[in-house]
Formats: structure tokens, sequence, C-alpha cells
């Protein structure tokens, strides 16, 4: 049974068409990445799997744990175990993260009847990840995404969906603006994550971050649709060669 | 003019010299509604409420530890401290409210530290609606007081000293949410000296503050920190001066605020740099969020400098939440409404922190750190 499962999907934004009858299928255990030339619609599929207000969905549809999700809210995809990684994520000052990801593990088990995990416990979590993410304590104390820096937006990124335990994680360009180092990092925590019972979705434009998480699959978009599937080899095949070839063919 | 105003016969009142509070009324005159000062706030019901004796008895000011002491303006002792100081700096404020206080004062209090350099006293001023009063706060040299002040409506003038390397640590709130409540603060800094007030007010029916700082030692700091949260039709005017007249201080002041429902925020903030005071650096920033459909936000940021070597910086934003940081939240499973309440807390949360932070947001959360 696939975890994800798009059909036919149409978007707009701004009345604008940017997806234009896309299909996809992720199941259990595997790892797809998702490649194509700037404007291609990578950013715009996320988005539009997370639900984000003013990506209008004019058909097709949206299926998680073959539930159909396509006219829910964010917070109920979220509940329902889709995570997405922002490209950009936002600095929320005021807020310190660990509050914010404390509030959100308990929204995630309000919405599924658990009670309050404690403090203790969930200190202990946070603090294990936090270390395996090589982030200062310190961290947890600022403002969401406050004056951090890229690698570390991109790690609380991860540090977010480590904390949520999702079935999908769509993780939209966190390689971008990532040193080596803060990469490696970034894919440990990936790799960590990676698991029988969950997939992921790579949005990313090279191959780099591919060397570190193995796809099992990889999807060329191309003016809002799927131009062409393959496995690990398509994305060696494109850094090589470029989406020219694709367009021609 | 004055002694058509109405002026309570109580003893205190009349143990006062009101020469300079009706010199001040004569000059400014009674505040009217649409006038400078008053344009977005109409002050009769402030003024009308001067009138209205109470019967609720006043509770005097408290010591919550160290070396300082309270007197009541009718002692014996606080006569000299009264007349060299009350009504000096309020009455300097480019608005009469003050002196109208004066003219109908029910109580008065001063509070001085006694000794110097052993460690922080602490006072409570305590809610007193419906009444008119008047506290003196005198923190003698090198001497460090905190005050936790709370308000309730009534009409109240704080006027505070603070000399040379002295350090006052103001906590102010002002919880009640169907008062009219009017607070005048007057602070005058020695050379090396502290004043930090943190400030939360809720919504009320009418709240107007009125802050002036002056500066008058060298190598003084500012830090004031103001939030509000306002609902309903509240009303909250604050109008605050920092006047810079001698070199080497520094001010920063920072006020967040929320307008909800059919509210009205009005803020004025003020800083004045004297031809002599060089070197000093002084920052404003009000930023406020609309959240009402029918709530209003008034601000004016100003500066006035007549000094060539300084850094300044004033600033002033409206809007309403943004929806980028509302879509974060809720792709973390937060509710559309669970994510505005944590954004808008923020948004406090980064000026109201440390004991008030604690009392009005629940600020617990870091201490799991």
């Amino acid at each position: 049974m696939s975890l994800l499962e798009v059909s036919n999907l149409f978007v707009s934004v701004d009345n604008r068409d940017i997806l234009k009858g896309v299909d996809l299928e992720v199941n259990a255990g595997e790892v797809h990445a998702i490649m194509g030339p700037n404007g291609s619609g990578k950013s715009t599929l996320a988005n539009a799997l997370a639900g984000r207000q003013g990506y209008s969905i004019e058909s097709g549809c949206i299926r998680l744990d073959s539930v159909d999700v396509t006219s829910l809210e964010p917070e109920e995809r979220s509940h329902r175990g889709l995570f997405m990684a922002f490209q950009y994520p936002v600095e929320i000052p005021g807020v310190t993260n660990i509050e914010f990801l404390k509030t959100a593990v308990e929204s995630h088990r309000a919405a599924h009847g658990c009670n309050e995990i404690s403090a203790v416990e969930f200190m202990r979590n946070l603090r294990s990840l936090t270390a395996r993410l090589e982030l200062n304590p310190d961290f947890l104390k600022r403002g969401v995404n406050e004056s951090f820096s890229g690698g570390e937006k991109k790690r609380n990124e991860i540090l977010q969906m480590l904390c949520l335990h999702p079935r999908i994680a769509l993780l939209d360009e966190t390689d971008s603006g990532l040193d080596i180092d803060a990469l490696q990092v970034v894919a440990r925590g990936i790799n960590e994550f990676r698991s029988p019972a969950n997939a992921i979705v790579l949005v990313t434009h090279y191959q780099r971050l591919l060397n570190y998480i193995a796809p099992d699959y990889v999807h060329v978009m191309m003016d809002g649709r799927v131009i062409k599937s393959g496995d690990a080899s398509l994305a060696l095949a494109l850094e090589e060669r470029g989406y020219g070839w694709l367009e021609e063919s | 003019m004055a002694d058509d105003f109405p002026s309570t016969n109580s003893n205190i009142s009349t143990l006062l010299d009101r020469s300079r509070a009706r010199a001040t009324l004569d000059q400014l005159g009674i505040p009217k509604y649409r006038s400078e000062n008053w344009k977005y706030t109409n002050p009769k019901p402030l003024i009308d409420s001067l009138s209205d004796s109470s019967s609720a008895p006043h509770i005097a000011p408290s010591s919550l530890g160290g070396a300082v002491e309270i007197l009541p303006f009718v002692s014996a002792e606080a006569k000299g401290l009264i007349s060299e100081f009350v009504g000096a700096l309020a009455n300097g404020m480019d608005t009469s409210m003050p002196s109208l206080n004066l003219l109908n004062l029910s109580a008065g209090y001063v509070i001085r530290t006694t000794a110097c350099g052993n460690g922080e006293s602490v006072v409570r001023i305590e809610a007193n609606p419906e009444h008119c009063e008047r506290v003196l706060i005198v923190v003698e040299s090198g001497s460090t007081l905190r005050v936790i002040e709370s308000t309730e409506g009534g009409n109240r003038v704080i006027e505070c000293i603070v000399h040379d390397g002295g350090t006052l640590v103001h906590t102010r709130l002002q919880e009640s949410t169907d008062s009219l409540d009017y607070s005048a603060l007057a602070v005058q800094l020695g050379s090396s000296a502290l004043y930090q007030l943190d400030q939360y007010s809720s919504g009320t029916r009418l709240r107007r503050n009125d802050i002036s700082i002056d500066v008058v030692g060298e190598g003084s700091t500012i830090e004031v920190k103001g939030g509000w949260k306002l609902t309903g039709k509240s009303h909250l005017d604050t109008q605050i001066s920092v006047n810079h007249y001698v070199p080497r201080s520094q001010s920063k002041m920072k006020f967040h605020g929320v307008a909800g429902d059919d509210s009205r925020s009005v803020f004025n903030g003020r800083i004045f740099i004297a031809r002599d005071a060089q070197h000093t650096s002084a920052h404003l920033n009000n930023k406020n969020i609309l959240t009402g459909e029918n709530a209003e936000i008034y601000t004016k940021p100003e500066l006035e400098i007549y000094a060539d070597d300084v850094v300044c910086s004033h600033g002033a934003t409206s809007g309403q939440l943004d929806e980028e940081q509302v879509f974060y939240l809720r792709t973390r499973g937060l509710t559309n409404q669970k994510a505005r309440e944590l954004l808008l807390n923020g948004f406090l949360q980064e000026v109201i922190e440390g004991d008030l932070g604690t009392q009005i947001l629940g600020l617990e959360p870091m201490n799991l750190v």
C-alpha cells in the first residue's frame, strides 16, 4: 500500500498553472528524489502537498495512507504523518525553539488522543536529538530560526522531523546553503530517520545530496509534469548531461 | 482656572504647595480632546473621575525587603522631600494631568532607599482603584531599588529621582479590564544611573500612560520595554518622552502592541537630544499587530536632535500576523488558532521577560533547558 499517492495533480498559483498533471506514488521504506530545472514545479508540488494557502488544486488527488487529504488543512495533514522541511525556514522571534517543539509535539499527541508528554521525557529525547545533530543545547533557548546560520536552520528542520516522527517527509531543497560538513550532518539525520515504516521525498537541484542519501527512485520534473523516472543512475546522468537532453527527447 | 476645577479638601492636598500645579494648569489649560497631546484620546472621563472621592481603603506601598523607608506624605519626615521634589518633575511634562492629580490628591507616599551598596531593596506599590495618589521615589546614590507596581484604575503620578550611581528597576503591571486609569511617570537620572522599566498593559475601558524620563547626569542608561494586548472596546494611549540633556548617556525603548476586536491603541514616543548631549545613543521602536477587523492603531515615533555626534534610531510598524509564520507552524501540527496564539505570545514575549513574563505569559518552558 502506498504511503503517498499523487494522482493527476493540477495546481495553480495566482491564476498561473504551475502543476499540469503530476503523478507520484511513494511506498513505505522508499526514498524518492525529485529533480528538475528552476521553475519546473518541484517546490510547488511540495507546498501543494503540505496544504499551503494560495496553491489552488484545480483537479487531481493527494492520498496519504489511502485517505484523500486533498482538502484537509495543513495541520490535519501533519497529524496524518506528512512533514515538509522548508527550503527557507521561517524566523519566529520571541517563540523559543523549545517552546515551539514542545507545542508541536503536544499538538500531535493531542490529535492522536495521547496524554501530554512529561517535561523530563521530552527533554531527554530532545537532548539526545540535538547531540546527534551536533547542535549546541543553547540553540533550544533561542527564537525559532532567529539569526540561525543557513546550516542551523536546515538542521533545525531535521530536528523537527525527528521529533514529530512523520510517515512521509518532504524535504524541499534541504541541501541548499549547506557546507560539506553541515550536509553530512543533515544527511546522517535523514538516514537515521529512514526506516521500512516511513518514506522520504527529496526535492533537490543537485546530485551531491544523493551521494549521502541513496534514492530508490529519481523523478525529473519539467514544466509542471514528471517527464522521466528512473533509479539513482538517472541523477548521475543529469549531473553529467544537464536537463537539455530530456527536453529534446 | 484652577479654582474652577474640583479639588478635595483633604488634609493631604492642603499640605502641599499647590502653586506649581496651579501655574502649570494656567499655562497648559485643562487637557482637551483633539489637542496635540490628546489627539486620539478623550481625557474627559479621566478628568471627571478625579472628583469621585473614593470610599475604598487606600493600600500603602509595602517593603518586601532591603534598606528602604516608606513615608506617608502627612508625616513630618516626608515634609522636606515633598517640598523639594513633589510636582517638580511631573509638572515639567507637557500635559496638565499631573497638576490635576496634585490638586485632587487622596493619598501620597515617599519611598526612599536608606543605604547604598547593601544589595537590592524591593517595594510593592499596590493597585488603588478610584484613588488619586502620588508617589515620590528617591533612590539615593549607589543604591538599588526594585519597584513592583500594579494599577487597576485610578489616577497615579509617580516621580522618581535616581541619584548618581543609583539603580531603579521598575516592573509595572496594568491588568484591569474595565477601569479608567491614568498614570504619569516622571523620572530624573543622575550620573551613571540606571532606570529600567518593564511594563505590561491589558486592555481596559480607558488607560493613559504619560512617561517622561530626563537624563541630567552623564553616563546613565535607560532601558524601557512595554507590551500590551487589547481586546473588546478597550483603549490604551501611551506617551513617552526620553530627554537627554547631558553627554554620554544611552536609552533603548522597545514597545510591542496587539490590537484586537474594536480596540484602539495609541503610541507616541519621542527622543529629545539637547545640543550639549554629545555621544548619546538612543533607540526607539514600536511594533504593532492588528488582529481585530475594527481595531485601530495610531503610532508616531519622534526624534528631536540638536547635537551632531549621536547615534539614534526610531521606527514604528503596524501590520498583521505573518501568514508565512502561521503556515510554518500549521505544517508542524498546530491548529490555525494555536499557531496565531503562539505567534502573538512570542511577539509580546520579545518585550515581556523575567518576572513579568512568567506572570503574564507563563514563560516556564525556558526553565526546562
